[in-house]
């Protein structure tokens, strides 16, 4: 683990490369340890998928006081048997058709039909590694294997609210119709993200989520 | 004259939205937003008795026609324009006095690239996730998610509780201040992946100019000069990134993540502008010419910790 300045005013931990299960996990403890903390000039804590940035204001602690300090709170990984982080969350999706435009191309291109792709999917539990890229999207890992592929070679110009989309071991949920290259396999009627809801993000970093079908059109 | 103290857009110009000084709920996915030049908006706000993070308007480039349907205190700062207020030319960087039904003017920014309206009291649009700030990307904060257009009514407080302005004849001391590094190097910190970056374009990046591209925006801003080419063709993994973050996409042109970034991106980050030196940035006009300069990071904290002590002094002074 090594810490290092993102700027002036937030300092960046980064962990061993790879992005495993067990590493994210303790990001994402680690991450709560330091909320809880409290530290003062601390302004936010962003844990991403094998990286934290501590966001601080350089006129309320120094660079040096504040990597100390995180590293006394780094050093304390007893509670990393604390086990999973977050809530249990079952999103339902209905696959294939317009819902998701790309199911048979995920199927063709890894030799298998539409429907063990929504199995393969379905049956897989996820976490939510990180909130990124756009408001209240996650970036759920991990896909099973098999269903694991590159980008699309051709970005969609939009994919629609609530597409439930895949690329290489993630899985994510798109909150707001935008252009994407991930392949778009379902969609879910909850709604992702609202400013005006109170929790805005229907899911925070530590969540477990199971995906269940609701209709498969294949 | 209505009940509301209003705010009416007369003209509103290229890019005017409301602005305070942004989220802080990087965890949700949300970006940061607010101001692009912090430094200008909290000036404004102090000048007219308002807390610094009060929401005030940001205009780009082209200034504004506003009429005040009730008395109040307001101030200009930022880039340099000409104000009027019914017809009469105003300083900027300086509480000034409307009266009823006054019509105020702000002209086309001749320096700079972005002017701040305070209003004493903020104005009052709905917080949204803790801020003001209009989000223009997600479409929600500010006057209904959007840049303001003719005919659109803010609403504003009562003259009654804000105080006078401080009297004036500081205004050009303080402009002069703020402007002081106007046009020297942009002060950057190495990123996280400045080694992977060769050292002959690391060399190229401090000593050549780069321009504002005319595809820039809140979010961030294109440059173009000298290519930046890295020595690893590894793909990043999606990492946090906050306004100042100098992503280098695969084409090897530098992206200056503003404002209003999304809170992770997956480009290698060459170099970090310091916080001292965004508000600077945020007022180069597109087309723009800039250089960067490498400082350490007690410098940058020095610059910042100056600028701070600035604040506190001109509030101090006006309290």
């Amino acid at each position: 683990m090594e810490l290092l300045p993102l700027g002036d005013s937030a300092l960046l931990i980064r962990y061993p490369a790879r992005v495993e299960e067990e590493m994210n996990l303790k990001v994402q403890q680690a991450a709560r340890r330091i909320q809880e903390a409290g530290i003062a000039g601390v302004e936010s804590v962003f844990p991403a998928l094998r990286s934290m940035a501590v966001r601080y204001r350089p006129d309320q602690i120094s660079y040096p006081e504040l990597a100390a300090r995180l590293r006394e709170l780094l050093q304390d990984d007893s509670s990393a048997s604390a086990g999973q982080t977050g809530r249990e969350v079952v999103i339902p999706v209905r696959y294939g058709g317009e819902w998701g435009p790309d199911l048979k191309a995920v199927a063709e291109e890894i030799g298998c039909t539409p429907q063990e792709v929504v199995e393969l999917h379905s049956q897989a539990r996820y976490r939510v590694y990180m909130i990124g890229f756009t408001a209240g999207f996650p970036y759920m890992g991990q896909l099973p294997e098999p269903l694991r592929l590159p980008r699309k070679a051709v970005p969609s110009l939009t994919v629609a609210a609530g597409s439930v989309a895949i690329v290489d071991r993630w899985c994510g949920i798109y909150p707001a119709a935008t252009p994407g290259g991930w392949h778009v396999i379902g969609r879910t009627e909850l709604e992702v993200f609202d400013p005006h809801r109170q929790p805005p993000a229907l899911l925070l970093a530590g969540d477990q989520v199971r995906f269940e079908p609701v209709e498969v059109v294949v | 004259m209505s009940q509301q103290p209003s705010l009416v857009v007369i003209k509103a110009g290229l890019l005017t939205t409301v602005q305070d000084l942004g989220r802080n709920v990087p965890h949700l996915g949300v970006p940061q937003g607010g101001a692009m030049d912090r430094l200008a908006l909290r000036a404004a706000n102090l000048l007219v008795g308002n807390r610094e993070d009060a929401a005030g308007l940001e205009m780009t480039l082209t200034g504004t026609t506003l009429r005040f349907t009730h008395p109040t205190y307001i101030a200009v700062t930022g880039g340099e324009a000409a104000v009027t207020l019914d017809g009469m030319q105003v300083p900027m960087w300086q509480g000034i006095e409307v009266g009823p039904d006054s019509l105020l003017d702000i002209g086309a920014i001749r320096r700079g690239a972005r002017v701040y309206l305070a209003v004493a009291g903020g104005l009052q649009v709905p917080l949204v996730m803790g801020s003001r700030a209009t989000q223009l990307s997600g479409g929600y904060g500010g006057w209904q998610g959007r840049r303001l257009k003719e005919g659109d009514c803010l609403p504003y407080l009562q003259k009654a509780g804000s105080r006078s302005p401080a009297p004036g004849g500081k205004s050009l001391f303080w402009q002069a201040l703020y402007q002081a590094d106007w046009g020297q190097p942009i002060r950057v910190l190495p990123g996280p992946d400045w080694e992977e970056f060769t050292a002959d374009c690391r060399e190229q990046f401090l000593q050549q100019p780069y321009q504002v591209l005319p595809e820039s925006n809140r979010m961030g801003y294109r440059m173009q000069g000298p290519a930046l080419i890295r020595t690893s063709t590894e793909e990043k993994l999606p990492d946090y990134t906050m306004p100042g973050v100098i992503q280098v996409p695969p084409h090897g042109q530098p992206l200056v993540l503003m404002a209003e970034c999304q809170v992770t991106g997956g480009y290698p980050v060459l170099a970090v502008v310091v916080s001292g030196d965004l508000p600077r940035l945020a007022q180069v006009p597109l087309g723009g010419e800039v250089r960067f300069a490498m400082v350490s990071l007690a410098e940058a904290h020095a610059l910042r910790l100056a600028q701070e002590r600035q604040l506190r002094i001109w509030k101090w002074l006006l309290g």
